[in-house]
């Protein structure tokens, strides 16, 4: 649910956008960019997405891990691809992502399939990319 | 959904926010033991030690760690969200408790491995029996 569903229901907002598993949404994001500068940026509480517009080239890009926007230790994002091509999602600088049998700053999405990716430290997520 | 203490810091109470929170009460790293041949041998995760990465495995050398036993009051709930990286450079055993299986990857076994940078997500639906889904 979202955290609309959650604060509808009495929980307070803080609590339903850190509880909600879809958190904030939007449910839908477009893709954009080659890097994480600038591709499509997820919000720090947007934890379900999917994106439909990927055309070969454009990306998304998870958010940083801890600030005032940034995802927390923990938080479970889960990301789609029903586009017609692979898209990349890239980490912020310095940060990798663990999965797929590497360690990387990047990793790619193909068609009609999902990742599902936590933040472990400030710098390393963990994925488990459906197949 | 963070941790446990991101959900107290927020206002719920310590037992919902352990129960609540996606990554459980933590900690979020933890190590295998190498050479672990069985449930008994290896490290336990925690029952509300719901996201766990291990990175302490060595090339050639195989290591373990054991899921939490299902229900009692150390124990797994039914229904319970564990996600277990594997960061390390060695194939990481998981096991589970005396008498209990898990469904994945075609097999419903009593150990399973996780290959380098893959991730395990598995929930305990009886208390003799999980199911997994191994990513990619």
């Amino acid at each position: 649910m979202l955290a609309t569903d959650l604060t509808g229901l009495g929980v307070n907002p803080l609590q339903a956008y850190r509880t909600a598993n879809a958190g904030t949404g939007p449910l839908t994001i477009s893709s954009s960019g080659s890097a994480f500068a600038s591709a499509n940026r997820i919000d720090g509480a947007q934890y379900l997405v999917s994106c439909s517009d990927s055309d070969g080239t454009k990306a998304l890009s998870l958010p940083p891990i801890g600030g005032d926007g940034g995802a927390l230790i923990g938080d479970c994002f889960t990301i789609n691809n029903q586009g017609t091509t692979t898209f990349t999602i890239f980490c912020s600088t310095s940060v990798v992502i663990s999965v797929s049998g590497s360690n990387t700053s990047s990793t790619t999405l193909g068609i009609h399939t999902s990742l599902t990716c936590y933040p472990i430290t400030q710098t390393q997520w963990i994925g488990i990319k459906g197949a | 959904m963070a941790l446990a203490s991101d959900l107290i810091g927020l206002g719920l109470s310590p037992l919902l926010a352990a129960r609540t929170a996606s990554a459980g009460v933590g900690p979020v790293t933890m190590n295998g033991i190498s050479g672990a041949a069985s449930f008994a041998s290896s490290s336990k995760i925690q029952c509300t030690q719901f996201l766990v990465t291990i990175s302490n495995g060595t090339t050639n050398t195989a290591y373990g760690v054991a899921l939490p036993t299902v229900g009692t009051d150390n124990g797994a709930f039914l229904g319970d969200d564990f996600v277990i990286n594997n960061a390390s450079s060695a194939t990481l055993k998981i096991f589970v408790s005396s008498g209990v299986a898990i469904s994945v990857a075609a097999s419903n076994t009593n150990v399973t491995a996780l290959q380098t940078h893959t991730t395990l997500t598995c929930y305990p639906i009886s208390t003799t029996q999980w199911i997994g889904v191994r990513g990619s």
